[in-house]
């Protein structure tokens, strides 16, 4: 059976810059997985390329076993959804506009909105818990509730793709958790498939299922958070020395790694 | 929304569909009247009435030239560049506008069979809508001195009042005769025209109309030597060193519009600039301005009155 | 379904677009009666009918008022959708149909003939109109880097724009005696358009509209930045280049029957975003209408005013218009 989400001997360039060489990875169950490295090592690149965002110099991306830029963009569309980072809406947009924008795969050329797209919009709205603000313009709204618009946006797309791409990073420790057990959630409930680019490694840790580490380029490490984050990875990833362990809590363990210096990142 | 707007546009559509055929050609009622085909100076061929009995000028010469030639009538434009007898003779009559911007409405409202225009880019802009209405429109120029007389006489032959014009074009040639004869013999005078205007100031070539006159008169135009970029150039740019290498014997200045604040400018320019002011002309005091009427518009019938004027200018020793 | 409860926005926007339907017929008709003879509707009625009824005003009505009238309806209407257009496709606010050298080029072209050949004024809207798509093509051709950046167009047409406009000054240096013949046409108006000219226009709003239907989805979402609409499934780059195809020629073909009129197409959108928000579904026909209507009432009190003088209707629309729309940006922000 074909991969859901594939990326075969994929070399990528941004601008001039070599990016990343001759990766390949599979996504194969619908699970969260979550890519992680330093600044610079091609992360969002990455993600950009698997999202159809950004041409590949070479190799290939393949949906559902075809290569990507040979699908119609709709289909691509109804099948992936993207949340680009630090994303944008006019001021004027309600939440409603917003999520609105992610039924446009599925409208015909001149058509208006069908009871099926208001009811998916309804619905999408219900499932970020927005719907008492679905009118309330999108500059009045918290960093916390902007991004579960966006996350409804795409929600309301019905792909089975989620690519987020740091959908954390602007917002403060309570929003960032609260939106990560709110993908947890969506992604159990609709049996979605989501990548998502995070820097917080211990976030990375609770809420993956697999961790892909991105190092120059090239695949660094990939597997379960158990797997990869390990001080000896950490040390050769990220250059800092860091302390990985169990913390035992209310009858649950939870791994936890710590980097409490810097070190050059040995080769 | 999107319903409502595919009517709006589907009511656009019918709506413009009838337009595809609206302004077509309409029959004018005028059978019965006598014809003639006129040239006018735009080189078109325009079906005049013979006797034309309602006649609208767009602009002061024709309105004056049309009445040297024993004409009225029954629409001026909005100026005041005109004889003071003139001025008296039309007060009654309804204005149709500006020269520059004829209303058009009041014009039609008329119901004129005649319009005389000029030659320019805004009268131009009438035709499409006159041609509808079928209103004949000449559009006129006078770009020298012989043009006047025979526009006068052309005039003659629509007001059917021949004599009125011969007598008037004998008038102006009269004064005009005698202005040349007293410069016959003369020593020979250099002359620059100044065309001013706030912002800039050019030099009129001869191909202009008082550059026109001041040839006729016998007297060399320093800016003759230019070449202007097209031929349709009848001034050029003013350069300071030009003038001051060719070092006109007099100096005339003509200004847009009855503008004094030109004339200070200018005067200023005179006395304080050291190039200016060590020029022979500054410093004999044959620096003159030109009367508006006379000069910045055309004369029109004033021609014999402007030519003796520059006559005098040129060669001022002891005039009769 | 989940209930979210009906969009309390759309009860105000559906009578925007509605009235401001009605209000463009009222201005229309109001256009069509006044001027140096008062008509009324039944007179306007009789002489649309093409019998040959001898009525007195027949001509004015006919020949003169209606097609004017019209023409300047659809330029309010052309220039206000090139203006909504090029602010969203190229994401700035001051972003006005000239900034992609349609002003400029149309200028140039037309104060060529207007200066060197008066007596070829009847096909000063064809030049103008070649002018302006030759001035877009070249910004186009200059900014063109595997695709359109909005950035790079603008600064594109800033330069076009200053090259042709220098060509202008130029002209007016060199033909300082024939400047008065051309001024008018710069300034921009109504005066002398005759049912040839509306035949010259309507193509291109019947263009437009339908463009604008069918696009005005994708007008909406370029609003959420590239990556967001190209994951939505948008062929941005393509739909970009369409929609400022689109507005260059509505530009053109307003430009080239009206003259180089302003401040509908910079401040129009402005005033309709205002009043109903972002939405292209509810902002491309209300700002159309709108355009429309504040040409027509502009041309229509220019007309009157000062009669028989008539004021150049640029003037007067910024003199109307400004004031409109400070009062509705202060408004607008107080509500924040």
């Amino acid at each position: 059976m074909s991969a859901i989400l594939e990326a075969r001997k994929l070399t990528l360039s941004y601008g001039e810059k070599m990016v990343a060489s001759n990766m390949s990875l599979r996504f194969d169950k619908p699970e969260i997985v979550g890519i992680i490295g330093p600044n610079g090592s091609g992360k969002s690149t990455l993600l950009k390329a698997l999202s159809r965002l950004l041409k590949p110099v070479s190799g290939q991306v393949l949906l559902m076993g075809e290569a990507i830029e040979k699908l119609p963009r709709r289909k691509v569309a109804k099948w992936m959804s993207v949340l680009p980072q630090g994303a944008q809406a006019p001021g004027e947009f309600v939440v409603y506009d917003l999520v609105a924008c992610g039924r446009t795969p599925y409208r015909s050329s001149f058509g208006a909105f069908s009871e099926e797209d208001r009811s998916v919009i309804a619905e999408s709205i219900h499932m970020v818990g927005l719907q008492d603000l679905t009118y309330r313009r999108m500059d009045t709204l918290s960093g916390g509730e902007r991004q579960r618009a966006w996350l409804a946006l795409a929600l309301a797309q019905q792909s089975s793709i989620l690519m987020l791409d740091e959908p954390t990073t602007y917002l403060d420790v309570h929003h960032q958790l609260e939106m990560l057990k709110l993908i947890q959630r969506l992604q159990q409930e609709l049996s979605l498939t989501v990548v998502m680019v995070l820097h917080d490694l211990n976030q990375a840790i609770r809420f993956c299922h697999q961790i892909i580490a991105i190092k120059d380029g090239a695949v660094f490490a990939c597997g379960t958070p158990e797997e990869v984050i390990t001080s000896e990875n950490m040390k050769k990833l990220y250059g800092v020395e860091s302390i990985v362990t169990h913390i035992a809590y209310e009858g649950s363990s939870f791994l936890v790694c710590f980097p409490h210096n810097v070190c050059s990142a040995a080769l | 929304m999107i319903k409502l707007t595919k009517w709006l546009m589907l009511v656009l559509l019918i709506m413009s569909l009838a337009f595809l055929f609206a302004g077509g050609k309409q029959e004018k009622k005028d059978a019965g009247v006598l014809k003639r085909e006129m040239q006018d100076f735009s080189g078109r061929h325009v079906l005049v009435p013979e006797q034309p009995q309602r006649v609208i000028a767009l602009n002061a010469s024709n309105l004056d030239l049309y009445y040297a030639a024993g004409g009225t009538v029954i629409g001026r434009p909005t100026t005041v560049a005109l004889s003071a007898e003139l001025l008296e003779k039309i007060k009654e009559i309804p204005q149709v506008g500006e020269t520059s911007s004829p209303n058009l409405e009041n014009l039609v409202a008329l119901k004129p069979d005649l319009v005389l225009g000029v030659d320019v880019a805004f009268h131009h802009a009438l035709l499409p809508v006159l041609e509808k209405a079928g209103i004949p429109i000449l559009l006129q120029a006078l770009p020298d001195y012989p043009s006047v007389l025979r526009t006068i006489t052309s005039y003659g032959t629509l007001t059917g009042n021949q004599d009125k014009a011969a007598e008037s074009v004998a008038r102006i040639e009269k004064q005009v005769q005698q202005a040349k004869k007293w410069c016959e013999g003369k020593p020979p005078v250099r002359v620059l025209v100044i065309w001013g205007s706030p912002e800039s100031f050019s030099m009129a070539l001869p191909t202009s109309f008082t550059g026109n006159l001041v040839a006729m008169l016998g007297a060399t135009n320093i800016s003759e030597s230019q070449t202007p970029v097209t031929a349709k150039m009848s001034v050029v740019p003013l350069s300071l060193e030009y003038v001051a290498k060719e070092n006109p014997d007099v100096i005339l200045l003509i200004t847009h519009g009855a503008d004094e604040r030109v004339n200070e400018k200018f005067k200023k320019e005179l006395a304080t600039h050291p190039a200016w002011k060590n020029m022979g002309a500054v410093k004999n005091q044959r620096v003159h301005k030109l009367p508006y009427s006379l000069f910045a518009v055309n004369p029109g019938t004033q021609v014999g009155t402007a030519v003796e004027l520059l006559a005098s200018l040129l060669y001022p020793e002891g005039k009769s | 379904m989940k209930a979210i409860g009906a969009d309390p926005r759309s009860a105000f926007r559906n009578w925007m677009v509605v009235g401001g339907a009605m209000l463009l017929l009222l201005s229309i008709l109001l256009g069509i009666s006044t001027g140096a003879v008062q008509v009324g509707i039944g007179e306007i009625l009789d002489s649309l009918r093409w019998t040959q009824l001898a009525g007195e005003n027949q001509q004015i009505i006919y020949n003169i008022r209606i097609p004017r009238v019209m023409v300047g309806a659809l330029v309010g209407i052309n220039l206000a959708l090139a203006g909504v257009i090029l602010q969203g496709v190229l994401r700035n606010p001051l972003a006005d149909p000239g900034i992609v050298g349609v002003t400029s080029g149309a200028g140039l072209a037309a104060m060529v003939v207007l200066i060197l050949w008066p007596e070829r004024t009847f096909i000063v809207p064809v030049v103008a109109f070649a002018g302006a798509l030759a001035a877009t093509g070249l910004v186009f051709l200059l900014s063109w880097q595997n695709g359109i950046h909005p950035l790079r167009l603008i600064l594109a047409g800033v330069a076009v724009s200053a090259f042709f406009g220098g060509g202008m000054s130029a002209l007016m240096v060199f033909h300082s005696d024939k400047v008065q013949g051309t001024v008018n046409w710069l300034a921009g108006g109504f005066q002398g358009r005759s049912w040839d000219h509306v035949r010259m226009i309507m193509p291109y709003t019947l263009l437009g509209l339908a463009g604008a239907l069918y696009g005005s989805r994708y007008l909406t979402i370029l609003n959420l930045g590239d990556d967001a609409a190209k994951g939505l499934g948008v062929p941005v780059e393509r739909v970009r280049f369409f929609f400022i195809i689109l507005a260059a020629l509505l530009a053109a073909s307003a430009v080239s029957v009206a003259g180089l009129l302003g401040f509908v197409g910079l401040i129009v959108p402005h005033l309709t975003r205002l009043l109903v928000g972002v939405d292209s579904e509810y902002m491309l026909p209300c700002a159309a209408a709108f355009g429309a209507i504040l040409v027509v009432v502009a041309d229509t009190a220019a007309r009157v005013i000062f009669r028989p003088v008539e004021i150049p209707v640029g003037v007067l629309m910024a003199f109307l218009g400004a004031p409109f729309f400070l009062h509705l940006l202060r408004k607008g922000v107080r509500h924040k």
